[in-house]
């Protein structure tokens, strides 16, 4: 086999169309030098570079016989499989997976130029597509050879949510080259090319939502608190209230952080953690159960519970209220189910009074006859719970 | 193969490989797979001419052909870790690290890490292998050949999930003090029990052998093998619940996640991931409801999504087919302090 050699290199970069919808552009080249005909074909030989990533080129398809002795006509056709798989570049819906025919065609004569065609399919569980374009050119060094390149430019149907990790592949056996990890610079890259016209954007229900929040700034991580709606969250000198579904989000300098939240029946402390670039969730509910105490064989109200159950009337818009009243074991069951079920109907009197729609009000069965505290359970238990959990508390 | 293709740089090496033998395979079967001469695989095993192997027997394969090496990478990490390689030198895990043939990777509890498997020239063949919480797996053996991967672990602790990749078949056999699994596709777990070991393979079929006995399991089957014992029956693994909240790209404000129960189900096990096949695994945790509501909840910020699914658990212990992975986004930056 004479002396021939193919370098192969490759490049690959990420940009963001100009129009925010387009989503991400993916534009790559490749390119080749050729020279030294062989009898029986091309050889080649990949060109790595430490920091790059696997590009494997070829397929079962792949015939390679681009030149022939000098002299000869030039003549030749380089078919094959290209499969550009990243399994962390993600666009909205899922892993992108780019499945790429290329073929390249040689004219016949003694300069050569070169075709090359490039048709993608994205593979991904979303079922997006991805269209793209590759346009090459084979330019002659001489009749014993010359180099092609190959730029590739590829739509995605959406913003990418987050950038690729793993190594690009480009690949298919047995050829072995090297491309580098697409990275993702939002808006810092000049559009690409003008659209050809089957790179038409997605119809609008297949195109992404909304784009993720700015990166987290340096040092900082993202606290997410949980607690009940109208909560107040604290944490030192800031103070927030929670919204409707009870979460107060906020960046916040990496390392410990006490978190105070308030709600309608105390307070609740705990201590998290909060590590720059990550999101910490800390599910910390006021006290959601409001407990209010009745004397022995009463069901009487006294002016500070019912102080307590209006403010408790004033916090619970949007969620339901469980009551459920209780006896200590001393008496009679049938007794104590009666006192326990007044307690319960006293209670739910004074809600109804501060403000509460009664069809929000959910009256469990009494807890009469259990073993625990007798001065706790000479009580009525008051509870609030999401307005869809109400089902799962119900008697 | 055309000739110019030896010229690729690919890493042809004489790597170390052993094959586990099968119900229905001999000396010469095997050596016909695996394109080596008979009589050099029986000469390395200390088989004469007509000794069969029994079924579950480790054979050690002669090295030559096209055979690459393969060695393994720490891809993820949650928690903590150690590395003992072969020498007797051992590190603190890390991702990134190299993890040659001979070496030992074990998890601390509460800890999940993933080595990834791969042929050593560049390529899209992987094997990934998950260790859940107090895991230690041996890597033994990893080859590469035309048309197949071949990789074989030594699990002495904990629980091991098998994922392959690309079109290529990657054959992963995990052994284990009571018995082995032979898998073709990946999709599988491998778990050690007091005195026994379970598989379930919810999504390809494996083969299991214990006490010289090969049980094959359908997808959607799982059996457990106690030691010094044959396979057990096969058992249908229970079908997965369908995720109802967070919703599928929904943000991930208030992290309740919810599913539809599983007529038969003891109990649910709630995953999240960075990557939709589950190779980067953060959270595993099991719930004894239909709902996971966590008190804490710590995941890296930087990449936007995570993804999650969840498995239902029988009153055997079987882990059945999991749901599809959903995403779910990170919530974006609130208010400065």
């Amino acid at each position: 086999m004479t002396s021939l050699g193919l370098a192969l290199l490759a490049a690959a970069s990420l940009e963001q169309a100009h129009a925010a919808e387009a989503g991400w552009v993916v534009t790559g080249g490749l390119g080749g030098a050729v020279n030294e005909p062989g009898e029986d074909g091309l050889a080649g030989q990949v060109s790595a570079s430490a920091g790059w990533h696997p590009l494997r080129l070829g397929g079962p398809e792949l015939d390679l016989a681009l030149l022939l002795p000098s002299g000869a006509a030039i003549g030749g056709r380089f078919t094959g499989q290209l499969r550009l798989t990243s399994h962390s570049l993600h666009g909205t819906g899922g892993a992108v997976s780019l499945v790429a025919g290329v073929g390249v065609e040689v004219g016949a004569g003694h300069e050569p130029r070169g075709v090359a065609r490039l048709g993608l399919a994205l593979d991904a569980p979303s079922s997006r597509r991805v269209s793209g374009r590759a346009e090459g050119m084979l330019h002659p060094a001489g009749p014993r050879g010359g180099t092609f390149d190959l730029r590739l430019v590829a739509r995605l149907p959406g913003p990418l949510t987050r950038p690729t990790r793993d190594p690009l592949v480009w690949s298919a056996e047995p050829l072995c080259a090297w491309v580098p990890a697409l990275e993702v610079v939002p808006g810092a890259l000049a559009s690409p090319d003008p659209p050809a016209a089957e790179e038409a954007p997605l119809p609008a229900a297949e195109r992404a939502g909304p784009p993720p929040g700015p990166p987290l700034p340096p040092g900082q991580g993202l606290l997410v608190v949980v607690a009940w709606p109208g909560d107040v969250v604290r944490l030192g000198d800031v103070e927030r209230a929670a919204g409707g579904d009870g979460v107060v989000e906020l960046t916040w300098p990496a390392g410990p952080v006490e978190v105070v939240v308030s709600g309608v029946a105390g307070e609740a402390r705990r201590w998290a953690g909060v590590e720059a670039g990550y999101a910490t969730w800390v599910r910390l509910l006021g006290p959601e159960a409001l407990q209010v105490r009745f004397e022995q064989g009463s069901s009487a109200l006294d002016a500070e519970a019912v102080e307590r159950l209006r403010q408790v009337a004033a916090s619970a818009a949007g969620q339901r209220l469980v009551v459920q009243g209780s006896t200590s074991p001393e008496g009679s069951l049938e007794l104590n189910d009666r006192l326990a079920r007044e307690r319960a109907d006293v209670v739910v009197e004074a809600l109804v009074r501060a403000g509460v729609p009664r069809e929000t009000v959910y009256v469990a069965a009494p807890l009469v006859g259990a073993a625990g505290d007798p001065e706790a359970l000479r009580s009525c238990r008051v509870t609030l719970v999401p307005a869809d959990a109400v089902r799962e508390v119900a008697p | 193969m055309m000739p110019w293709l030896a010229l690729l740089g690919l890493i042809v090496a004489h790597a170390e490989d052993r094959v586990v033998v099968q119900a229905g395979q001999t000396p010469e079967t095997l050596a016909r797979s695996l394109g080596v001469p008979a009589e050099a695989l029986r000469a390395l095993n200390g088989l004469g001419p007509t000794d069969q192997p029994p079924v579950g027997a480790v054979l050690r394969v002669p090295g030559g052909g096209e055979v690459q090496a393969r060695e393994g990478e720490v891809l993820a990490l949650t928690g903590r870790g150690t590395l003992a390689l072969g020498d007797g030198r051992s590190a603190a895990l890390a991702v990134g690290q190299a993890v040659p043939l001979g070496a030992e990777v074990c998890t601390g509890p509460g800890s999940m890490a993933t080595v990834r498997v791969r042929v050593a020239s560049c390529s899209t063949e992987r094997d990934d292998l998950l260790l859940h919480a107090d895991t230690c797996l041996h890597l033994d053996a990893a080859s590469s050949r035309p048309g197949e991967r071949s990789t074989l672990v030594t699990v002495t602790r904990g629980s091991v999930s098998v994922q392959s990749a690309d079109d290529v078949p990657g054959k992963v056999t995990v052994v284990t003090p009571s018995g082995v699994t032979v898998g073709d596709a990946g999709g599988y777990r491998v778990s050690i029990e007091a005195g026994a070991t379970r598989t379930e393979a919810p999504t390809a079929p494996v083969s299991v052998i214990g006490a010289g006995r090969q049980v094959d399991l359908l997808a959607g089957q799982g059996t457990r093998v106690r030691t010094g014992e044959a396979p057990e029956a096969p058992v249908d693994l229970l079908s997965p619940g369908s995720p109802l909240a967070p919703a599928a790209g929904a943000v991930l404000r208030r992290p309740d996640f919810s599913w539809t129960p599983v007529p038969g189900a003891l109990g649910y096990r709630v995953e999240l991931a960075e990557d939709p096949e589950f190779g980067r695994l953060v959270v595993a945790e099991l719930a004894d409801d239909v709902r996971w509501s966590p008190e804490l909840l710590f995941l890296d910020a930087t990449f936007g999504e995570v993804w999650w699914r969840v498995t239902a658990v029988d009153r055997a212990g079987f882990f059945g087919e999991p749901s599809a992975p959903r995403p779910v986004r990170l919530p974006g930056t609130g208010g400065a302090p």
